[in-house]
C-alpha cells in the first residue's frame, strides 16, 4: 500500500482540534513560514527532506517560506527571536535541539507558532508551541524486525547511532528489540558513535560491527550514516552484508547492498503543519502523534519499495504483517524496550 | 617611473590606517557581491540588512552589545596575555569551564539545593569570584608548565581547550543532566538571570562586566606599576629579569588573569542569554576574541568598538539570511575575507603612490 | 567475545590504522611547516578543499589518481596564499590560519551548493584494499597492517621519505635551521622565507592530499562538515609526535585506535563515558609537550614567530 501525500494530509487535519491559540495571518497576507536547521539543506537526508517542504510552500502564492542554516547551539535562541521579531507566524525548529530554545522563546510571542520535531517534554508546555512523535522507536523496531528477517547468517544485525541522547540510544534498544523477538536467537547490536557529522567514523562503525558478525546494518546517524553505508559497499563481497537506509532513499548510494530505506514524510510533515497555521487549525501544547506507516515511506529506487535480490519475498511479507501491526498500536514497542533494559 | 613606490618603512598614520582597512573592506565586499548576486540576491539589500539591523534598529542594536559582550572579555584575556609575552589560545575551554562553574552555582540555588538561600545581592559576586578563579586556575596550569617546565603554551592551550570542552560535555551527559532529558542542565532559576538592562532589548547586564573589566585592564597596563613589569616581561625577559623583576611568577599572572577573563565570558553567557549549560556553547567565540583583540590593535579601549562592529556583524549576518535569503555559508566567506583582507592590507602601507610618475605619464601621452 | 579474542583485536586495530591514515599523511606535511617555524592551523581547511577537489574530479573523470593530483593542486594552492600571508605579510600566524579554516568552509558550502545540490550522483570510484601476497596471511598484523588501501601504505612510505628529507638532507637542514634560529640561519646564507614558503607549501600539498585520500579511500562522498576536526587532530599528531616523522606515525595510530576502541568497547557492554577515552590522546599530548618529563624541549625554537631581516 502507498501512502499518498491526501492521506497523509487528512490524518494529519484530524488530529488537529482543538482552541485555536496562535492568531491567523491577516487577510490577504501570505502566511510567514521559516524552517531552523542545525545542518544544511543539502544534506541529502534529515534537513534536505524537510527542506522539500518548504519549497513546496514557495510553490504556493499562500505562503512565504524560508529556512536558517548551520545554527550552532549557541545561536538558536537569538535566531528563533530574530524570526520571531520579524512576525513569522510558523517557526519549526528542526531538531531535538530546538527544544528548549523555542520553549523558551514561545511565551514572549504567543500569537505565533512554534514547531518542534522532537518529543514533548514532560512539562506542561505553551500553547503555541507543538511537538511531533515521529514513530522513531515503532519505526526502529521494524527496522530490527527486517535486518533480522533478511540476515543470511542469522548471527548478528547491528544498529549506528549518531550523537549520544536519550532518542538514539532508545532508538538502538527497539532496534534490538525488534530484531531478537523477531528471529529467536538472533543478536542485536548497537553503536553509538556520539556524532552525527563524522563519515569516516560512521564507517568504522560499520566495520566493527561487521568484524563482529553483523550481516545487515541500519543507521540512523545522518552523514555519519552515509559513512557506515560506505563502509558495507567496502566490505568483503563474501560477505554478502547488506545495509538499510534511514531518513531519505539511500539506495543510489550503494545500489547492490541497500535492501531498503527507512524515508522520513518529512516534506508532508512541514507544508501540513503550515497548512494548519494558514487555516487556524494549529493547536499547541500538544504532541502530535502520526502512526508509524504514515510517517516512515520504504523506498528502493526504481526497485518500489525493497530490493528483491537482497530481500525474499517471504521475509517483506512477514515484515509487511509486523509493520501493519505496528501501525495499528498492537505491538508494545516501550514494553518490548523495557524489557531489554531489565 | 613607477606608480607604486616601495617605502623603508610602513606608514603608520592613523589616517593610512583607516584608508588601507576601509579598502580592504571594499575589496571583501566587492567579492561577496557577485556571490550575492550569483544566488539571486540584490548585494545592496543584503549590505543594508548587514549594517541596518544591529545599528540602525534598538532591537538588532541590543543582540550586537549580547554578543560583543564575550568577546569584549576574551579579546581583552588575549590582550593581558599577549602584552605579557604569553600567547595564550585556550579560551573556548576557558569560556566553557566558566559557564559551566556559573551555571553549577546558579543551579544550587534552586529551592531545595545547598544554596538556597543565597541572596541574589551575594549571588554574582559569588558567581564572578567562582567563575574568574575556575577560569585563572585552568589558564594557571598552561602558565605553570610554560613558567616552570618551559613547555609551549601556543600548543598547550591550544590542546586544553579540547579536554574542557570534553569535561563539560561530561557534566551535562551526566553529573548535571536534567533528568530523563537532553544532554543540558535545569533552565537556571529566573533570579540567577543577568537583568536585562537596555528595555525594549535583550541586552543585559553582562555588558557591564565586560565594560569594568576594559577600564581594569586599561588601568592595570597603562597606570600601575605592576602592568609595567608584565609588559617589560614580555618585551624583554632577560632585561625585567635584570631589573629585578619574577619573570615566572609574571607571567603565571597574566595566564590568570587571562584565563579568569575568558570564563567571565562564559559566565556573561550562561546567565545573561542561554540561561542553561549545554554542550557546545561557545561557538568558536574564544578564538573570536582573539581576532577581536588582534583588529583593534591590542588596546583595552580600541577592543570595545570593535568588538561591537564584529558582534554587530554576526548579528546582521543573521537578519542577511532572514531578509535577502543569502545562505550563511556566502557569511562565512565575507567575514573571513574582511578579516585576512584586513590584515593583508597592512602591505599597502609599505608602498606610497608616486603622482609624479602619473603627471608624467599623462604628459607624454599628451605629447 | 572477550577484548583480547583475534577477531575483537583485527576490527579494532583494522579501523584505528584507517582512522589514523589520513591524518597522518596530514600530519606528515604539517612536521615540514612547524619544522620551519611556520604554525599552520590551516590545514583543516585545506583538508576540506582538497576533499571537496577530489570528490569534483572523481564525479567528473571518474579516474582514480587524476583526483587525489587535483585534492595535492588545491592544497599546493591555497598553502600558497596562507605563505603569502604568512610569511610576506607578516601576519598572526594563528589568527590568519584560522580565519583561512571559516573562509574554507564557506567555499566549500557554497560551491557544493551551486554544483551539487540537488544532483545525487551516486558512488564514485574509491581505492580498495590491497593484500600484500604473504605477508597478509600473518595473523592479526597481516589483515590489520597489510589489507589496507594504497593511499595507506603511500603515507608510510611518506613517512621514510619524510624522515629522511627533514635529517639527511641540505634541504632538511636548511629547513630546520629557519625553524630553529633563523637569524642564524639567514647569517649562514639560507633563505628563511624561502625555506617557510617551502614548508608551508609541502604542508598545504599533504593536507590536500590528505582530503583527497579521506574521499577517495574511506568514504567515497562529500559533505561539508565530513573533515570534521580531522585537521585539529592532524596538529596534535605532530605535537604529540615531537615533530619527527616516525613517531607522528605512532601517534596517529594511537589517536586512530583510542578513537575505534571506543566504537569496539560498546559491543562488549562496557560502558565507559565516551568523553575520558576521547580526551586521552589531547591529555597525554599536553604532558609530552609540557616538558615536565623532562628531556630536551624539541619545539622548533622559532615556531609561529614572524622573522622579518633587519633592515
Amino acid at each position: 500500500m502507498r501512502i499518498s501525500r491526501r492521506s497523509f494530509l487528512n490524518s494529519a487535519s484530524t488530529l488537529a482540534l482543538g482552541g485555536l491559540i496562535p492568531r491567523a495571518p491577516a487577510q490577504g497576507r501570505p502566511t510567514k513560514v521559516v524552517l531552523l536547521l542545525t545542518g544544511v539543506i543539502n544534506d541529502g537526508g534529515w534537513g534536505q527532506l524537510a527542506y522539500e517542504g518548504i519549497e513546496r510552500l514557495r510553490a504556493d502564492p499562500r505562503f512565504y517560506a524560508t529556512y536558517a542554516e548551520d545554527i550552532t547551539l549557541a545561536q538558536v535562541q537569538q535566531v528563533a527571536r530574530g524570526y520571531s521579531d520579524d512576525g513569522f507566524d510558523l517557526i519549526l525548529g528542526h531538531g531535538f535541539e530546538f527544544s528548549s530554545a523555542l520553549l523558551d522563546v514561545a511565551p514572549d510571542y504567543p500569537h505565533q507558532a512554534y514547531f518542534v520535531t522532537s518529543f514533548i517534554p514532560n512539562h506542561p508546555v505553551p500553547r503555541n508551541v507543538m511537538f511531533v512523535n515521529m514513530g522513531y522507536f515503532d519505526a526502529a523496531y521494524a527496522a530490527g524486525a527486517l535486518a533480522a528477517l533478511i540476515s543470511n547468517k542469522r548471527q548478528a544485525v547491528g544498529f549506528v547511532g549518531g550523537a549520544d541522547d536519550p532518542n538514539q540510544q532508545r532508538m538502538k534498544l527497539a532496534f534490538i528489540a525488534g530484531a531478537q523477538r523477531t528471529v529467536p536467537g538472533i543478536r542485536g547490536l548497537g553503536i553509538i558513535t556520539g556524532d552525527y557529522d563524522n563519515a569516516a567514523k560512521g564507517r568504522e562503525a560499520a566495520s566493527t560491527l561487521i568484524g563482529t558478525g553483523c550481516d545487515v546494518i541500519w543507521h540512523a546517524a545522518d552523514v555519519t550514516g552515509l559513512g557506515v553505508i560506505q563502509g558495507v559497499a567496502q566490505s568483503a563481497s563474501s560477505a554478502h552484508v547488506k545495509v538499510m537506509g534511514c531518513y531519505s532513499d539511500q539506495t543510489s548510494l550503494a545500489p547492490n547492498h541497500m535492501a531498503t530505506s527507512f524515508e522520513m514524510n518529512l516534506a508532508g510533515m512541514v507544508t501540513t503543519t503550515a497548512d494548519a497555521v494558514a487555516n487556524r487549525t494549529f493547536t499547541g501544547g500538544t504532541e502530535w502523534h502520526p502512526t508509524v506507516d504514515k510517517m516512515w515511506l520504504l523506498r528502493a529506487g526504481s526497485h518500489g519499495k525493497y530490493n528483491p535480490s537482497l530481500v525474499s519475498a517471504q521475509a517483506w511479507s512477514t515484515f509487511q504483517q509486523l509493520w501493519s501491526s505496528l501501525a495499528q498500536g498492537k505491538i508494545d514497542v516501550s514494553a518490548a524496550v523495557a524489557a531489554l533494559q531489565q | 617611473m613607477r606608480l607604486l613606490v616601495r617605502r623603508l618603512t610602513p606608514n603608520n598614520s592613523p589616517a593610512a590606517i583607516a584608508t588601507t582597512m576601509l579598502a580592504a573592506i571594499l575589496a571583501a565586499m566587492a567579492i561577496a557581491s557577485l556571490l550575492f548576486l550569483d544566488f539571486g540576491a540584490n548585494p545592496l539589500s543584503a549590505y543594508y540588512a548587514l549594517f541596518h539591523e544591529p545599528f540602525g534598529t534598538l532591537r538588532g542594536f541590543g543582540y550586537a552589545v549580547v554578543k560583543a559582550t564575550p568577546l569584549t572579555l576574551i579579546a581583552l584575556g588575549t590582550i593581558v596575555a599577549c602584552r605579557s609575552g604569553f600567547t595564550y589560545l585556550g579560551f573556548e575551554g576557558c569560556f566553557t569551564l566558566g559557564a559551566a562553574a556559573s551555571a553549577w552555582l546558579a543551579l544550587a540555588t534552586a529551592p531545595g539545593q545547598w544554596a538556597a538561600s543565597l541572596s541574589p545581592l551575594l549571588f554574582f559576586p559569588a558567581a564572578v569570584l567562582i567563575s574568574f578563579t575556575v577560569g585563572a586556575l585552568w589558564s594557571g596550569l598552561t602558565g605553570i608548565l610554560r613558567a616552570r617546565f618551559g613547555g609551549n603554551e601556543v600548543l598547550i592551550s591550544l590542546m586544553s581547550n579540547y579536554v574542557a570542552i570534553l569535561i563539560v560535555k561530561y557534566l551535562v551527559a551526566g553529573p548535571m543532566r536534567a533528568p530523563g532529558s537532553l544532554p543540558e542542565t535545569d533552565q537556571l532559576p529566573h533570579a540567577t538571570w543577568l537583568a536585562f538592562i537596555i528595555p525594549g532589548t535583550r541586552g543585559h547586564a553582562g555588558v557591564l562586566i565586560a565594560l569594568a573589566a576594559a577600564f581594569l585592564v586599561w588601568m592595570l597596563l597603562r597606570k600601575l606599576p605592576l602592568g609595567f613589569e608584565l609588559i617589560v616581561s614580555g618585551l624583554n625577559p632577560a632585561a625585567a629579569r635584570y631589573a629585578g623583576i619574577d619573570v615566572a611568577r609574571r607571567t603565571l599572572l597574566a595566564a590568570a588573569l587571562s584565563g579568569g577573563l575568558g570564563a567571565l565570558a562564559g559566565l556573561t553567557e550562561i546567565l545573561g542569554v542561554q540561561h542553561r549549560l549545554m554542550d557546545g556553547i561557545s561557538g568558536g567565540v574564544g578564538f573570536t576574541g582573539v581576532i577581536v583583540a588582534l583588529l583593534a590593535e591590542m588596546n583595552p579601549i580600541a577592543v570595545l568598538p570593535t568588538a561591537l562592529i564584529y558582534g554587530g556583524m554576526t548579528v546582521g549576518a543573521d537578519a542577511m539570511q532572514r531578509r535577502a535569503g543569502i545562505p550563511s555559508s556566502i557569511t562565512f566567506i565575507l567575514q573571513s575575507l574582511i578579516v585576512l583582507f584586513v590584515l593583508a592590507s597592512s602591505m599597502l602601507r609599505y608602498y606610497r603612490f608616486n603622482f609624479a610618475a602619473l603627471r608624467s605619464k599623462k604628459e607624454a601621452m599628451q605629447a | 567475545m572477550s577484548v583480547f579474542s583475534q577477531a575483537f583485536l583485527v576490527t579494532w586495530l583494522t579501523a584505528g590504522i584507517r582512522l589514523g591514515g589520513p591524518v597522518l599523511l596530514a600530519a606528515l606535511g604539517e612536521t615540514f611547516a612547524e619544522r620551519s617555524g611556520i604554525l599552520n592551523l590551516g590545514i583543516e581547511g585545506i583538508l576540506l578543499l582538497g576533499a571537496l577537489a577530489s570528490y569534483l574530479t572523481s564525479i567528473h573523470t571518474g579516474s582514480l589518481w587524476l583526483p587525489l593530483f587535483a585534492a595535492m593542486l588545491t592544497g599546493f594552492a591555497a598553502a600558497l596564499f596562507l605563505a603569502w600571508m604568512y610569511v610576506t605579510v607578516r601576519a598572526s600566524q594563528v589568527v590568519v590560519g584560522l580565519v583561512f579554516n571559516v573562509l574554507a568552509l564557506g567555499i566549500a558550502a557554497t560551491v557544493y551548493r551551486r554544483t551539487l545540490a540537488h544532483a545525487s550522483p551516486g558512488p564514485i570510484a574509491m581505492f580498495q584494499a590491497v593484500h600484500i601476497p604473504w605477508v597478509s596471511d600473518l595473523p592479526i598484523v597481516g589483515p590489520t597492517l597489510f589489507s589496507q588501501t594504497l593511499p595507506l601504505y603511500l603515507t608510510l612510505v611518506l613517512v621514510v621519505v619524510a624522515h629522511f628529507a627533514l635529517f639527511h638532507t641540505r634541504f632538511g637542514l636548511g629547513l630546520r635551521a629557519a625553524g630553529e634560529n633563523p637569524r642564524a640561519a639567514d647569517a649562514a646564507g639560507i633563505s628563511v622565507p624561502r625555506m617557510r614558503y617551502l614548508g608551508t607549501l609541502i604542508s598545504g600539498a599533504a593536507a590536500g592530499l590528505a582530503g583527497g585520500y579521506l574521499v577517495l579511500a574511506q568514504i567515497g562522498l562529500f559533505r561539508d562538515s565530513i573533515v570534521a576536526g580531522q585537521g585539529f587532530i592532524a596538529l596534535g599528531i605532530v605535537i604529540f609526535g615531537r615533530w619527527s616523522p616516525w613517531k607522528a606515525a605512532l601517534a596517529a595510530m594511537v589517536f586512530g585506535t583510542c578513537d575505534a576502541l571506543q566504537l569496539s568497547l560498546q559491543l562488549l557492554g562496557t560502558h565507559l563515558p565516551e568523553e575520558l577515552l576521547l580526551s586521552i590522546p589531547y591529555v597525554v599530548t599536553i604532558l609530552a609537550i609540557s616538558g615536565i618529563f623532562g628531556g630536551r624541549d624539541v619545539r622548533p625554537a622559532a615556531l609561529a614567530v614572524p622573522y622579518a631581516k633587519e633592515a
